[in-house]
């Protein structure tokens, strides 16, 4: 009695709640909840004012181990859109928003569910999979924005569901496109002529994040210092390492800003190569402020330490 | 009252509105012997391979659908005005036919040499932007690997094993509470609870869960259903439905699994109210709010209510479990974030009373009604935002317990001032307690906690007289229990715990001085934790 009466009034609240939001969601801007800064700046990019953008993470924050916190959960619940890498990225903390957030609008193969790395060739693919190799993405390595030349596969499909979820901004969604493919491939043909020094540079990393960037670069990766993905190096592992190192002969190495830099500052200094602490992502250090900045700041570090 | 039609209507309207969604498939693993780099690379070459094969047959098939639309037409057209298309038709066969075996023959040529470019290719094809809503198979494009079991559920074994050492029989009754199979551990090595869990959507619209728990019993292991239900994933406006068995939600720690939990054992308010988790065959029903910088949950739920605080109620049509929660949550600064609940529980014992153990020979049944409010925080702070390196934890939980109703001692012993079988007056029970415990993760992997317990026997009064319970389960007692804890972690599946303990629950004079060496192994899928 108490019971179905208090149902029956939290039922009546919610009905006249999402009444209440679906007429003012009808002129106001699409909410876009992204979970890694670089496809929260993609999609101001590409949605201008027509887009009110959420980012569950910061540059600081390991993209793996983010928890579903209530504010995550409170901002899933009126995302239309949300904006994931996917290949198991977010696999600690995505489905529990989108079990318990209450909102089937971004459930997997939703219009509403716009996974990144389903448009880009992924690299790092594993034949098999153990966990005693550690964080391993069977479906390939999640960390596809470090090569600029993913984001424009990944401009077109996001600019299609913009248009399928808004499509009475249709146009102006395709004129922003338009701009910024332009803007893009022209910045990428400048990055990639300026960067054309480090084609064939021996780099060690401390996680394997960068297989992207290496591909694009044509960086040469000797190493990562995680013994495994995810698991922190002893330094008995790291002295192995430093022994490889006169063989192989790397000429720096490199770390995201999130993952601290303890590991991959004791091999610089024991193996005397520059450390290189990327970005990774926007937000990263100070200069990477846009995904332009993002990626001018990453060549610049490197062209630094060659 | 319940609204039956309303329901059904609501139900009719929702699941139509759901219906649009369609099922992922869920990842599984693919296992193969050890690889090479190079062999990484052909496999890679070789995928990429396949997908300018498949890309060019489809190619070939659109082209296909093309000539044969534009035969379509001709021959519609032929039927028109028969004479003169005649030969137009018979032209326009051969020509299609040749462009498709030419699109076949290039494809052979591209599987084999196009592997090396198709990445750059990738990056730079132009894809037309879609000018009007594409139907929903063309939502999902790109490379989709082939996934071996994609509709076999997520299977996870837990394994949770201890070595205790204690100053007290862990079997001894607790003093001055209702104790109900708290789940005391006993000394030396043990077992615990082994936990199977199977879980994974069901349709488009339900996602299920199921946990077989090997538990052992003194010397025995049962398997008991520890949790079976269904959820709903396609319910509108921050709606959800749940039912089966399942751990309830109120309170924090009350629906955390044993291998989630910071300390070997439950809280003792836990112990003292629940009998360890409520847990309850049911349904529940909650809504999430539409607020963007707070998190608030809204919920009910009605469970059959066959263990304590209930009687066994099996097998009565009136369900004897309610319980109202609400959750308030969010975010201060990039740093920190919290979560606070505060959650109702009643329940009554119906035509079927509790029995309890009062002391080491007799038992007690309990007839009326029991109610618990508990109020729930935790905060957690972390650099950044960034837990892995560096965290902290604070969390709390305060429960009040009232029961009202009557209680009879059954006995063949003569009790002081009662006669078998003793009836006694009134009973009126008001206890409460609470719990506070801090957690900090100083280095990555590692961590160490304190927990305070506190018990309140309150002004209770069971019928009885004092001489009939003094030395009994009833007797007016205010334990406490001081628990320290380290413990590290290898990766997320695997975690090693020491843990201290001083604990007064068996009454004054039996302090229990308590070492606990634990490790929890967790197996296959690892599902991610709630907050």
């Amino acid at each position: 009695m108490i019971f179905s009466n208090a149902c029956r009034v939290i039922g009546l609240a919610a009905v006249a709640l999402s009444m209440a939001m679906s007429a003012t969601a009808a002129q106001a801007q699409l909410n876009v909840f992204a979970t890694v800064p670089e496809w929260g700046a993609l999609a101001e990019e590409l949605g201008g004012d027509k887009v009110k953008v959420y980012v569950a993470t910061n540059a600081l924050q390991d993209p793996h181990r983010v928890q579903a916190r209530p504010s995550l959960l409170a901002r899933a619940r009126s995302a239309q859109l949300m904006l994931a890498t996917g290949a198991d990225l977010e696999i600690g903390w995505l489905p529990l928003l989108q079990r318990d957030a209450g909102n089937p609008n971004i459930l997997p193969g939703k219009p509403g569910m716009f996974e990144a790395s389903q448009y880009v060739q992924l690299l790092g693919i594993p034949l098999s999979v153990d966990r005693s190799m550690g964080d391993v993405h069977a479906g390939g390595n999640p960390h596809i924005q470090t090569d600029p030349r993913n984001f424009l596969p990944i401009a077109r499909a996001l600019t299609d569901r913009l248009i399928v979820l808004d499509s009475a901004n249709g146009s102006f969604y395709q004129d922003r496109l338009r701009s910024f493919l332009f803007k893009w491939q022209a910045s990428i043909d400048r990055w990639t002529t300026i960067a054309q020094p480090l084609r064939g540079e021996k780099i060690w990393v401390q996680h394997d994040g960068f297989v992207y960037l290496n591909d694009w670069l044509g960086l040469v990766q000797v190493g990562t210092l995680e013994p495994s993905p995810g698991l922190d190096p002893s330094v008995a592992h790291l002295s192995a390492v430093l022994q490889r190192q006169s063989q192989l002969q790397g000429r720096m190495v490199i770390t995201a800003a999130y993952a601290g830099d303890t590991a991959s500052k004791w091999f610089s200094e024991k193996a005397n190569v520059p450390l290189v602490v990327l970005p990774f992502t926007v937000g990263g250090n100070k200069e990477a402020t846009t995904l332009e900045t993002f990626f001018q700041n990453t060549i610049a570090h490197l062209l630094q330490a060659r | 009252m319940f609204y039956p039609h309303y329901a059904a209507r609501a139900c009719a309207a929702l699941s139509f509105v759901a219906s649009v969604a369609f099922a992922a498939p869920v990842g599984a693993q693919v296992s193969a012997a050890p690889v090479t780099a190079s062999d990484l690379a052909k496999i890679q070459d070789s995928i990429q391979a396949m997908r300018v094969l498949y890309e060019e047959r489809i190619n070939s098939l659109e082209q296909k659908i093309n000539a044969l639309e534009q035969r379509n037409a001709q021959l519609a057209r032929q039927q028109a005005t028969p004479p003169t298309a005649a030969r137009a038709s018979g032209t326009a066969e051969p020509a299609a036919s040749t462009r498709v075996t030419g699109a076949t023959g290039a494809t052979g040529a591209t599987g084999a040499t196009g592997a090396t470019g198709t990445q750059s290719a990738l990056g730079r094809t132009p894809v037309p932007v879609a000018t009007q809503s594409p139907p929903p198979s063309s939502l999902v494009r790109g490379i989709t690997l082939p996934k071996i079991g994609p509709l076999t559920p997520e299977i996870s074994v837990i394994i949770d094993g201890k070595y205790s050492a204690q100053s007290q029989n862990p079997e001894t009754l607790g003093r001055g509470f209702v104790q109900s199979g708290g789940e005391n551990i006993p000394r030396g090595f043990s077992l615990g609870e082994t936990e199977l869990a199977l879980a994974g959507t069901v349709d488009n619209l339900f996602r299920a869960e199921a946990r077989l728990v090997l538990a052992q019993y003194g010397q025995d292991f049962n398997v008991s259903m520890e949790e079976a239900f269904f959820e709903t994933l396609g319910l509108p406006v921050g709606l959800k439905a749940k039912a089966g068995k399942f751990r309830s939600t109120v309170g924090y720690l009350n629906n955390k699994h044993p291998h989630e939990w910071d300390f070997v054992d439950l809280p003792l308010v836990y112990k003292a109210f629940f009998g360890g988790q409520l847990n309850n065959t049911g349904a529940q029903f909650s809504w999430v709010a539409p607020l963007d910088e707070l998190y608030l949950r809204l919920g009910g739920e009605l469970g059959q209510g066959m263990t304590y605080p209930n009687g066994n109620n099996y097998n009565e049509n009136k369900p004897r479990l309610g319980t109202v929660f609400a959750k308030l949550g969010g975010d201060i600064g990039t740093e920190s974030s919290w979560l606070g609940g505060l959650s109702y529980v009643t329940s009554s014992t119906g035509n079927r009373p509790r029995s309890s153990v009062l002391n080491d020979t007799d038992t007690f049944d309990f007839n009326g009604s029991t109610s618990v409010l508990i109020a729930d925080f935790i905060y957690k702070w972390s650099p950044n935002g960034n837990a892995s390196r560096q965290s902290f934890k604070l969390q709390g939980e305060a429960f009040w317990n009232t029961q009202r109703g009557s209680a009879s001692i059954s006995s063949p012993n003569t009790y002081v001032s009662c006669e078998a079988p003793c009836f006694g007056n009134a009973y009126i029970n008001t206890q409460s307690g609470f719990y506070v415990q801090a957690i900090y993760q100083f280095m990555p992997n590692w961590r160490v906690g304190y927990r305070f317990d506190q018990l309140y026997g309150g002004n209770s009064s069971y019928g009885f007289s004092a001489e009939t319970i003094t030395g009994t389960a009833l007797e007016a007692f205010n334990p406490t229990r001081n628990s320290f804890m380290i413990d590290w972690a290898n990766s997320e599946y695997s975690m090693f715990r020491l843990q201290l303990a001083q604990d007064t629950m068996y009454g004054p004079g039996k302090t229990n001085n308590q070492i606990f060496l634990q490790y929890v192994m967790s197996l296959g899928a690892h599902g991610a934790h709630r907050f």
